[in-house]
């Protein structure tokens, strides 16, 4: 299996040399295969936000590396700007992302960057703005004028419309309506399938992470605390509760049934869909 | 005394200047009871945070009338006091907190209204202990977890000792655990202190803790009820990008494959309860 990134002994400390340095992240090597669909969780300053923004090298390590289709990003700027154009990255807050006068010219930003010009910018923006389900009668607008998801699906777009290699998602969904939260993943998921690229996004919520990624890497204070199926890490949901952290509601309500003696039901049952089939089963 | 705590007579508002602008809110009447715990719920750009801004009268309604304990919001002289009896916690507490140190913060709001010393201290004591911050009242915000900055903002409002307290998806931002703390202050205020309380939020498993449910698209509220009333709505749900808690829908799911399940549970624990009688049933 082909490796998409990699980091090595990754350690960042914040404000380093002075008084206040603190570490973010601490000698954190982890390999993602491409096409895999990565779901980073943890506790609110764990380190997940760090660790995403050194995937695109926006952040520069403190120690160690990092690989991005084999290429070390800091070996020389032509690196660093390949890694810029592979790795795309929507942020957690999308009112610091956006800076143009129109939610149009806002999701042209990346691919203008990118060299591409005239009716493929014009292509590309539609096409994401479609994607991401944001009317057309708002490209025109100040992305300072719509709602808060809406900034969020104009953010999205903005990165769709550059088509990178890996799509990593910094709490992708907080602050979408069900819907909207539903559309963008499975609108992704499909974007995913058809492009075969490499999905890495951090959430709060469990039942999300559960629904839609392979593998969980689970930070705590800074250090890789589980990497594995996410079968394997919600396995381990008393260390996950230790750490903040939680499963998702339908795990829960499966725990409490075996511990009330239903004995024949799975350990660990991670969305509705096994959920139905396993209560199927057992329906005499 | 009306009974009344808030109340919207007809309320539209454009952000727009001009006429033909779409109103984000469009003809709202919406009463509050004091001690009430009501949620909003509703898809993005459906005018919730809208709503929020009325209360407080951060945004002054382009007709209609806003009035918060009789107060009419567009009287200037009360203001302040409008201010004060209804406080707004924000998405993101960044936005909100201007201290370093978690006292100091916290003693921003009655500093400012001109409270003196001895009672400003009382009310930080009292603000802290009430978000169960107490402990690190001398620390640096910038060290708290997204959960704890976020009770450091509630305090903050507690302290200018307000009546009512909107929540404009302020745990979105939050980890479970900070989640967790943040519902629980909030119900604590609710039940404990008889605040006021308003949430606003796209998660169906916090919604389901309020009395009532105000259900918001395209700028006006559609539907108002208990939340078993709104929750077997299903076509109403849909239509307004929302859907269940995860223990209803998982229910609704083994119903459709044609499992005979009895009751409706809209939570974790009155899910538990029927699948526990579900499999019972035929050991």
């Amino acid at each position: 299996m082909l490796t998409c990134i990699e980091t090595k002994n990754l350690t960042f400390h914040y404000l380093e040399g002075t008084k206040m340095q603190k570490t973010a992240i601490n000698n954190v090597s982890v390999k993602f295969n491409s096409y895999d669909i990565i779901a980073i969780i943890g506790h609110t300053g764990s380190g997940k936000s760090s660790f995403i923004q050194h995937l695109n090298g926006l952040l520069k390590p403190s120690l160690g590396k990092v690989f991005v289709e084999g290429q070390d990003i800091w070996q020389n700027k032509s690196a660093t700007k390949n890694a810029r154009t592979k790795v795309g990255v929507v942020f957690q807050h999308p009112e610091y992302q956006l800076f143009e006068d129109t939610i149009y010219k806002d999701i042209a930003f990346g691919p203008k960057n990118m060299g591409i010009s005239g009716e493929e910018i014009d292509r590309r923006v539609r096409d994401a703005a479609k994607f991401v389900d944001l009317n057309e009668s708002l490209l025109n607008k100040s992305p300072f004028d719509v709602s808060g998801g809406e900034k969020r699906k104009a953010v999205i777009a903005g990165v769709i419309a550059m088509d990178p290699n890996v799509l990593v998602l910094d709490e992708l969904t907080a602050g979408l309506d069900p819907a909207s939260r539903d559309l963008i993943f499975s609108r992704i998921i499909k974007y995913h399938k058809k492009r075969k690229n490499t999905i890495i996004f951090t959430s709060h919520n469990m039942e999300e992470v559960a629904n839609f990624s392979d593998k969980v890497l689970v930070f705590n204070k800074g250090e890789v605390a589980m990497f594995g199926s996410t079968l394997e890490v919600f396995e381990a949901h008393e260390e996950l509760c230790r750490m903040g952290l939680s499963v998702p509601e339908v795990t829960d309500i499966f725990l409490a049934l075996k511990r009330m003696d239903h004995k024949n039901l799975p350990n660990c049952v991670l969305t509705i869909k096994q959920a139905v089939k396993i209560l199927c089963q057992q329906n005499p | 005394m009306s009974d009344d705590f808030i109340k919207m007579e007809n309320v539209s508002f454009s952000y727009g200047a001009r006429k033909y602008e779409k109103c984000a809110i469009s003809d709202i009447n919406l009463e509050i009871k004091r001690g009430e715990f009501l949620a909003i719920v509703g898809q993005n750009g459906s005018g919730k945070s809208t709503i929020a801004k009325h209360l407080n009268a951060m945004i002054l309604p382009s007709s209609g009338k806003v009035f918060v304990d009789t107060m009419d919001t567009c009287d200037e002289n009360k203001v302040f006091e409008i201010r004060r009896a209804v406080g707004l916690v924000l998405q993101n507490p960044d936005n909100q907190i201007v201290s370093t140190i978690v006292e100091d913060d916290v003693a921003f709001g009655p500093e400012n209204l001109g409270i003196n010393p001895e009672e400003i201290k009382k009310r930080v004591y009292f603000a802290l202990k009430a978000v169960g911050m107490h402990e690190l009242k001398k620390e640096f915000v910038s060290r708290l977890s997204g959960g704890q900055k976020q009770r450091i903002a509630i305090a903050g409002i507690l302290a200018i000792n307000p009546d009512c307290m909107i929540f404009d998806e302020s745990t979105a931002m939050l980890d479970p655990c900070g989640r967790e703390e943040v519902l629980k202050t909030l119900l604590h205020l609710n039940k404990k202190q008889g605040l006021t309380i308003i949430l606003i939020t796209h998660f169906m498993e916090e919604a389901v803790l309020a009395d009532r449910i105000a259900v918001m698209k395209g700028g006006k509220i559609i539907k108002i009820g208990g939340k078993r009333e709104i929750f077997s709505d299903l076509n109403l749900l849909e239509s307004c990008h929302l859907s269940l808690p995860q223990s209803a829908r998982l229910i609704l799911s083994l119903r459709k494959n044609g499992l005979k399940i009895d009751g409706n549970p809209i939570n974790k624990t009155e899910c538990i309860d029927v699948l526990h009688r579900f499999l019972s049933s035929f050991r």
